[in-house]
């Protein structure tokens, strides 16, 4: 659960003075987001001369059996592992402890631009960003999926690094409605099977409002809640499912970008040229993924605690990514 | 139960018509939730419109297909677990058709907007 903000508040300048010094105050506090997945604060650290940091915090509020999120000690390693390697990522700072009583998360650099989509993809002061967004969207996760998984072995226990359709399908068991639609992609999925492919990690939530973009492209990846070890090709097929590109469907790569553009860059990259049916396979399963999460939010509004009108929406528009999942596995769609 | 007016659809259209004209006056942080919940409405009130016809027609459909005569919701479970199991996948093709009228019909409700224009 959300805390109350003065009590966040109180409990974050402890926590950052505990780490940067007892002499720093916190100024131009914002908690854009209360009660999402998790509760985002974004502040300066003032230092006793007058120097300034500015820093977000994020801390998990999801409550409920089964999370399909990924602990913030696992999202704060990879922060660390990918930052290391100069792919763009907020810098992490430190994690939270039970003495913080701020609950699981950690502190970043805060990273300035726009995450927006409809901003991303219209507004004209980003026309220059968006023409290398895809061609970045392929490097950068190339450099990603290189990252040698025995760094990450933290990651190997996760039900989607064991089998990414069988978590599905058993978190959609757990929500206990019936979705034939999700049933005939699967069926598809099964009788359509992959060759096997090196293990790699995968963000898992590589898309149009998930990353920082400034003028001069992508400044920073963000949302690692549901990273885990698979084909890096989950990602691609991840970017181009129909609801990252909202509204520009003509643009198959989150709105912004064609699917060739984005596969040159990434084999530029890596060496690894993507195969376009396996990501297509991919883009199948990424639908069928977010038909799921919407299922989720629907069933923690119903049965966990989690009220929104937002979670109740979600559980009602979960009907309108079956339409495209459908209609891609229909040939209707791109 | 036979109720005075107003019927269900309207007493749905009057919360809605107040919420939209209070927007301006709430806080910008909550404009969003606010919006959020106009749409529910305006799902709710296409529901009221159109739920019986469909739920009639997407079971007729439906037991035909599945070659059962149960109420829609154990038909479209029984769909589902068939599917599940793999017994239309030698009419993958047939069962997507069946799957997409029931998706259809449930986004003329949720977003007709989102369907293409041979499909709303």
């Amino acid at each position: 659960m959300a805390l109350e903000r003065e009590v966040v508040l109180e409990r974050l300048t402890c926590a950052v003075q505990k780490r940067l010094g007892s002499g720093v105050t916190l100024d131009a506090v914002v908690m854009p987001t209360l009660g999402g997945s998790n509760q985002t604060v974004v502040f300066d650290v003032v230092e006793a001369g007058g120097a300034r940091r500015r820093l977000v915090s994020r801390s998990e509020t999801f409550t409920g059996t089964d999370s399909p999120f990924i602990p913030p000690s696992f999202q704060f390693k990879l922060l660390r592992a990918a930052h290391s390697r100069g792919i763009p990522v907020p810098e992490p700072v430190f994690e939270f402890d039970d003495a913080d009583g701020l609950g699981r998360g950690y502190t970043m650099g805060f990273v300035g631009g726009e995450t927006l989509p409809k901003k991303i993809l219209n507004d004209p002061g980003l026309a220059g960003a968006r023409e290398r967004l895809t061609s970045q969207s392929g490097e950068i996760l190339a450099r990603l999926h290189a990252i040698p998984i025995t760094e990450l072995s933290f990651l190997e226990d996760t039900a989607d690094s064991r089998d990414p359709l069988a978590a599905q399908l058993s978190r959609l068991d757990r929500y206990r409605e019936a979705h034939p639609a999700v049933e005939v992609g699967v069926r598809w999925l099964k009788t359509h099977p992959l060759p096997s492919a090196p293990r790699q990690l995968v963000h898992g939530d590589f898309r149009t409002g998930n990353f920082i973009v400034g003028e001069r492209g992508i400044e920073a990846v963000l949302d690692w809640e549901c990273a885990h070890l698979g084909s890096g090709m989950e990602d691609l097929g991840w970017l181009c499912v129909r609801s990252w590109r909202f509204g520009k469907v003509d643009k198959p790569v989150g709105g912004f970008g064609l699917r060739a553009e984005l596969f040159r860059a990434y084999a530029a990259a890596s060496g690894v040229v993507p195969e376009p049916e396996v990501v297509h396979w991919w883009e199948v399963f990424g639908n069928i993924r977010w038909v799921i999460l919407n299922v989720l939010q629907a069933y923690g509004n119903e049965f966990e605690g989690r009220r929104s009108v937002s979670y109740a929406a979600c559980g009602r528009n979960a009907s309108l990514y079956e339409y495209d999942l459908l209609m891609t596995l229909a040939g209707r769609y791109d | 139960m036979s109720q005075d007016r107003p019927q269900l659809a309207s007493l749905l259209r009057s919360v809605r018509e107040l919420l939209e004209s209070l927007t301006p006056e709430v806080p910008p942080e909550r404009r969003y939730d606010v919006r959020v919940g106009i749409y529910l409405l305006e799902v709710a009130e296409r529901e009221v419109e159109l739920a019986t016809g469909f739920a009639s027609e997407d079971a007729r459909r439906l037991s035909h297909f599945v070659g059962e005569a149960f109420p829609l919701p154990e038909l479209e479970a029984a769909f589902a677990a068939r599917l599940r199991s793999g017994a239309f996948d030698a009419r993958l093709d047939d069962a997507l058709k069946e799957a997409l009228a029931l998706v259809i019909h449930k986004v003329r409700v949720v977003r007709p907007s989102h369907l293409e224009p041979g499909d709303r």
